[in-house]
């Protein structure tokens, strides 16, 4: 499917009706403007026109949705419509897609009274108009609204995808865009299904059922609780770190050698902090997977030396193994004469036989060596393994002590910065003061983040308890068999959807880090690389030539090829035939990089509509160059400043 | 939904060790979760419609 058209009436800086084509699948459009012009009005116009107010962010409610200049225009209390139009389809529009508010100016403000919404689809008896119901379910067939990011890029947002702590958002990212989340809202609906059967038990363990579903139900409710306070602060978080992404950028840019050099020293010093947590956390997980190995030997370490001391005593007083072998009772019984020299009598002849075909005199033989040396064995592992847990204490140690040195100097850094006061138009103390906030509140949102994680997996781990020992009542009870199959219909459907989904899970992590290693190779310029990992932990990692991890080392350009690549193959995966649109695609990339990327991008989604929109730096002479035979459409946003707007034209 | 990923679950489903009603319960109940248009309903009505006979037949 490709974008035939968008055609804008009065949305934010457009005003009147604009209208932009776009290229066909095989070329590029691209949409040139300077900030400010409208790049992202744009861009947002045409999901605004396919999901609605929603795709707005919060900070622009105050923003009016109708062009200014229109709206100073009219009187109080007139109303006027702001629209979008899209037409979409294969070789000819298929569908068209409109999108209109009703707009009634006020004393202060502009106010939006109402929102139409709907699509006129072809037929080959002519074009069908879909109510606003229809039209709602269309559009979700179309290209469903939770996976419109991975088709609709924003390049400033891009840049953040994968700084660290991303494991959660990558996972669910990869759930959402797979659509397996299906599994989960399954196994949501047997969950309380299960719990709405289970009141339906009477008597004495009913009454007992009803009270571990009520426990479970609240157990739920304040899992949710937990998990939208999560979701909250996580966005909280990423607003914090993209401001200070912005101050670092600012600082970086600045023409002042002194302040740039220190940004520099902070982004290496940050750099090398991030390794370090990465190397720390790879030194505990070892650890971790060694004290369960060796876990059950630890604590048998008292009872094993006795073992040991009772062997060795042994071992002196008789040595061992005992020496009884099934071969002296033989010659006993054939020579007829025991070792006192008295002679054998029958009864005892009859015993012997018995002992000796009783194969446990030689069990017992092997057990002794066996348990004398697997004693040993085994406290001599315990010896290794408290070298080994010595040596990565150690090490940690060493490296929890370089990250204080690190601190220092980065608390140094942001000291002298903060000295340096108003330097060519830019607050140089200003900004470092504000970035030192932003540190401060992002790691109390991020230390409060971790407490609420710990809470969100202990509730868990007891609701899991609780419908097991629910699960353990209801078997009991058989009186009721209709609802015992019942609920175990909803039992052992759940188990076999959350395995299936784990089985799915893994086997889409590992198509998405195959698709994002091979578009990251062609965008990038280097062969530095080795490969691209999504662990099954799902942190994304950069396996530089000396088989290390590199992500937190990538330059602004490789992190944006790696962001891109991801998206593309989340895309892939989604399967949804719909046009990429990327605002600002490469904003932030010095100008090596850029250039490379801009050569690789025709091989980038092949056989899919791309548009670009960028500004004028990014599109340079350079720039145009690389990409020279692949633009089918180009426009500029020319914005005049007088009344605030912008026409398109075709350039 | 992509068309193989929906064919990779029914497969997964179908290699999976346990009893037959248990495939088929799971399969129409992710029919329903897939259904945009279909408001309420309880998987117990696919329990019914589908799993139990051969459910009560091989708990016999």
């Amino acid at each position: 499917m490709r974008i035939h058209s968008v055609i804008l009436k009065d949305f934010r800086q457009y005003k009147g009706e604009q209208k932009v084509e776009f290229a066909d699948k095989e070329k590029i459009t691209v949409i040139e403007g300077p900030n400010g012009a409208g790049k992202s009005n744009l861009f947002k116009s045409i999901q605004w026109c396919m999901y609605g107010s929603d795709i707005l962010e919060k900070s622009e409610d105050q923003v009016p949705l109708i062009n200014e200049e229109t709206l100073r225009r009219m009187d109080e209390g007139e109303r006027s419509k702001v629209k979008v139009e899209i037409k979409l389809g294969e070789e000819n529009p298929q569908y068209t897609v409109t999108r209109e508010a009703n707009i009634k100016k006020n004393k202060f403000s502009a106010e939006m009274t109402y929102e139409d919404f709907y699509i006129m689809e072809k037929e080959e008896s002519g074009w069908k108009d879909h109510n606003d119901y229809e039209s709602e379910a269309l559009i979700q067939r179309i290209l469903p609204s939770k996976i419109k990011n991975f088709y609709f890029f924003d390049g400033e947002q891009l840049d953040t995808y994968f700084r660290q702590g991303t494991e959660r958002k990558v996972k669910s990212t990869v759930e959402e865009v797979s659509q397996i989340d299906i599994l989960d809202l399954a196994v949501e609906h047997m969950n309380n299904t299960e719990g709405n059967l289970s009141r339906e038990y009477k008597g004495e363990i009913g009454d007992k059922i009803e009270k571990k579903t009520e426990a479970i139900e609240r157990k739920k409710g304040e899992i949710e609780e937990i998990k939208k306070k999560l979701e909250s602060l996580d966005e909280d978080i990423q607003r914090k770190k993209t401001e200070i992404d912005k101050i670092d950028q600012k600082l970086g840019d600045t023409d002042i050698s002194s302040v740039k050099n220190q940004q520099q020293k902070r982004e290496e010093l940050k750099n090398e902090l991030d390794t370090l947590n990465n190397q720390i956390s790879e030194e505990k997980k070892k650890l971790r997977e060694q004290i369960i190995e060796d876990s059950p030997k630890i604590l048998a370490k008292d009872a094993l030396e006795i073992a040991k001391q009772e062997i060795d005593k042994k071992d002196e007083e008789v040595g061992l193994p005992p020496n009884i072998r099934a071969t002296f009772v033989k010659a006993l019984i054939d020579s007829g004469e025991c070792i006192c020299g008295n002679h054998i009598q029958e009864e005892e002849e009859n015993n012997l036989e018995k002992v000796m075909q009783d194969e446990s005199i030689d069990g017992v033989s092997s057990m002794a060596i066996d348990g004398k040396y697997k004693t040993r064995d085994a406290l001599s592992e315990i010896e290794e393994f408290n070298n080994f847990s010595k040596d990565v204490i150690s090490r940690i140690n060493s490296k929890e002590n370089r990250k204080g040195e690190i601190k220092d100097k980065i608390e140094k850094i942001s000291d002298t910065l903060q000295g340096i006061g108003k330097e060519e138009d830019l607050d140089i103390g200003q900004l470092e003061t504000d970035r030192k906030q932003l540190v401060e509140d992002k790691e109390k949102l991020v230390n409060e983040e971790g407490r609420k994680e710990q809470r969100l997996n202990r509730l868990k781990n007891e609701k899991d308890e609780l419908e097991k020992e629910r699960s353990k009542l209801t078997s009991r009870r058989s009186k009721n068999k209709e609802l015992n199959n019942k609920m175990e219909a909803m039992q052992k459907g759940k188990e076999l959807l959350k395995d299936v989904k784990e089985d799915i899970l893994q086997e889409v992590r590992s198509d998405i880090q195959k698709k994002t290693e091979k578009q990251f190779f062609e965008l990038i310029w280097k062969d530095d690389f080795q490969e691209v990992k999504i662990t099954d932990e799902f942190s994304v990692e950069v396996i530089n030539e000396h088989g290390r991890n590199a992500i937190n080392k990538l330059s602004a350009g490789e992190r944006q090829a790696l962001a891109l690549s991801f998206m593309a193959a989340l895309k892939n995966i989604s399967g949804y035939d719909f046009p990429v649109v990327i605002d600002t695609p490469l904003g932030r990339i010095s100008e090596e990089p850029r250039l490379n990327i801009a050569e690789n991008l025709p091989n980038y989604l092949e056989g899919t509509q791309l548009t670009l929109l960028v500004t004028n730096t990014e599109y340079d002479e350079k720039f145009k160059d690389r990409i020279q035979g692949e633009v089918g459409e180009e426009y500029v946003l020319d914005f005049d400043e007088t009344t605030s707007s912008t026409t398109v034209k075709r350039r | 939904m992509k068309s193989d990923i929906n064919q990779m679950i029914l497969d997964k489903i179908n290699e999976s060790d346990e009893e037959e009603w248990v495939k088929d319960f799971a399969k129409k109940a992710l029919s329903f979760e897939r259904s945009q248009y279909v408001e309420g309903g309880e998987y117990t009505d696919f329990y019914e419609s589908t799993a139990k006979k051969t459910h009560e037949a091989e708990s016999e």
